[in-house]
């Protein structure tokens, strides 16, 4: 005869306990799991993010700087380069990229400010007027946040001639321009490296003016060093 | 013999058992593709970078084999005509031009400056203010000792230009620094330039183009026409040329990035036969 057991027709209420402890722990490790596999993916992203905010910013930097025009005040006695070089910041003329629709000659000032969330990659331009070609008379405008968070950033200069290979952090030699700018990026918290130094070459090494190697106002015979004008 | 019961316990552990293997494919399903996600992002990454800073070497690169061409060869008519090289895998698109072929704003004479102007920007009030412009400038400036350029870049001339940087974008393919003398070298001139020299007869102006095109180094026909205009001719070329060069594609590399470059030949000085005077976007 057969007989259908009632033990045989579902779970005990212990099995359903026990099932349930099972799932629960699961469910808790998997969660555990999940939100780990979240946070680290976070991190990932915000750590490309910033590494790209970093890239992008440095190479808008390193384009400027590389395409710097040797653009000199020859009114001031002795003949200075329009350029200005500090530790913390860098002002010199270009010509505007056509993507800004800006036209002719313009001062970019790259600077490092303070922010909430640590320090900033500034850039900011001015018209350059050859009437007033001080960066002090400038109307800076369009400011643009090349690169924000946990970083800081310092410019150093080194000769384009001359013996003597030392980084200088700031750039007092007005009547030559510098051959090399470097930015160093570190971390504002612990002031490691965070990234080699980006070491940017100035492209631009002669003047308009040497048409005429002889002339005074071509530099290709005095190293890059301007001359006053003998009359 | 299998009891019915036996069949549905086993049916039920069956169940369980799908739906654990289900969530553990699904767990390792996610972490895949989050981990293939991650290293994605920063492979594209790095490429941009590498793709950027490899476009970047080539045009440079570029820009010193032209230098190379015009050190070992003075002797062309470099009028900006399109060649192109194999670099680092990439088609890259080099045009030369000899910087002494454009108007010389700070030495050519002023009745060339204004006849171009009046050429290439339809004349009238504009365009004359643009030319005095220019030229007032070279008078403000007459007072500097005579080594002394009343402009250190062509791209003063959008400050001339005040409100109308429109007019500067039109004459600005025309006009240089970089002339010997003031006088436009007729080798390489452009039909506009040729076209605004005071006077010029349309014989004149059709031999030139003629010469030109024929790509006929006939130095003695060049300068025989340019001696008729002596004042604001030559056929003699300058040390100055403006190279182009334009990356068309390859692999690895940014297409249609490009570069110019304004350089100065200095061929006595075997460390540094060229210098760059003017780079721009």
């Amino acid at each position: 005869m057969k007989h259908r057991s009632s033990q045989q027709e579902g779970f005990t209420l212990i099995e359903v306990l026990v099932g349930l402890v099972i799932s629960a722990s699961v469910i808790a490790g998997l969660t555990t799991l999940a939100s780990s596999v979240n946070i680290g993916w976070s991190q990932v992203v915000r750590k490309l993010s910033s590494q790209e905010k970093v890239s992008t910013g440095l190479a808008i930097a390193a384009g400027d700087i590389s395409r710097i025009q040797r653009i000199a005040d020859r009114q001031s006695k002795p003949p200075q380069f329009h350029f200005h070089g500090q530790p913390s910041s860098i002002t010199f003329v270009v010509q505007e990229r056509p993507a800004s629709g800006a036209k002719g000659l313009y001062w970019v000032h790259l600077f490092s400010r303070q922010t909430s969330s640590g320090t900033a990659l500034i850039r900011v331009h001015a018209p350059f007027y050859t009437t007033d070609g001080s960066a002090a008379a400038a109307k800076w405008a369009d400011e643009v946040v090349l690169s924000e968070g946990g970083f800081s950033f310092s410019f150093s200069y080194k000769r384009a001639h001359g013996a003597s290979d030392a980084w200088l952090y700031d750039w007092r030699e007005h009547d030559t321009l510098p051959g090399l700018v470097r930015i160093q990026t570190t971390e504002s918290r612990t002031g490691a490296q965070a990234y080699p130094p980006m070491v940017i070459a100035l492209k631009v090494s002669a003047e308009a003016a040497c048409v005429n190697i002889e002339s005074p106002a071509c530099t290709m015979k005095s190293l890059g060093k301007l001359m006053s004008e003998k009359n | 013999m299998k009891s019915p019961a036996n069949s549905v316990s086993k049916t039920s552990e069956h169940g369980a058992v799908l739906v654990a293997v289900l969530w553990l494919v699904t767990l390792m399903t996610l972490l895949v593709v989050s981990l293939g996600g991650n290293v994605r992002s920063n492979v594209d990454l790095s490429r941009l970078e590498i793709d950027r800073l490899q476009t970047e070497t080539t045009l440079d690169s570029a820009v010193e084999i032209a230098a190379a061409r015009l050190l070992a060869d003075g002797n062309e008519a470099w009028d900006g005509h399109a060649e192109f090289v194999n670099l680092n895998g990439a088609s890259v698109e080099i045009r030369v031009l000899d910087a002494s072929s454009l108007v010389d704003i700070a030495r050519a004479q002023p009745d060339l400056i204004r006849a171009l102007a009046d050429k290439v920007l339809g004349g009238g009030g504009a365009s004359n203010a643009l030319a005095d412009a220019i030229l007032d400038r070279r008078s403000t400036d007459e007072q500097k000792p005579s080594s002394e350029l009343p402009f250190q870049s062509v791209d003063e001339i959008y400050e001339l230009a005040g409100e109308r940087p429109e007019l500067v974008d039109k004459l600005i393919p025309f006009i240089g620094l970089y002339s010997k003398g003031g006088r436009v070298n007729v080798r390489a001139s452009s039909r506009a330039v040729i076209e605004s020299v005071p006077g010029i007869s349309i014989t004149d102006v059709d031999d030139i183009l003629s010469l030109q095109r024929s790509r006929d180094a006939n130095i003695a026909a060049y300068q025989a026409i340019a001696a008729r205009y002596g004042q604001y001719l030559t056929a003699e070329a300058g040390n100055v040329y403006i190279v182009e060069a334009k990356v068309m594609g390859g692999l690895h590399m940014l297409a249609g990035s490009s570069l110019r470059a304004t350089i100065a030949l200095n061929r006595k000085n075997g460390n540094a036969p060229f210098q760059i005077v003017r780079l721009s976007w």
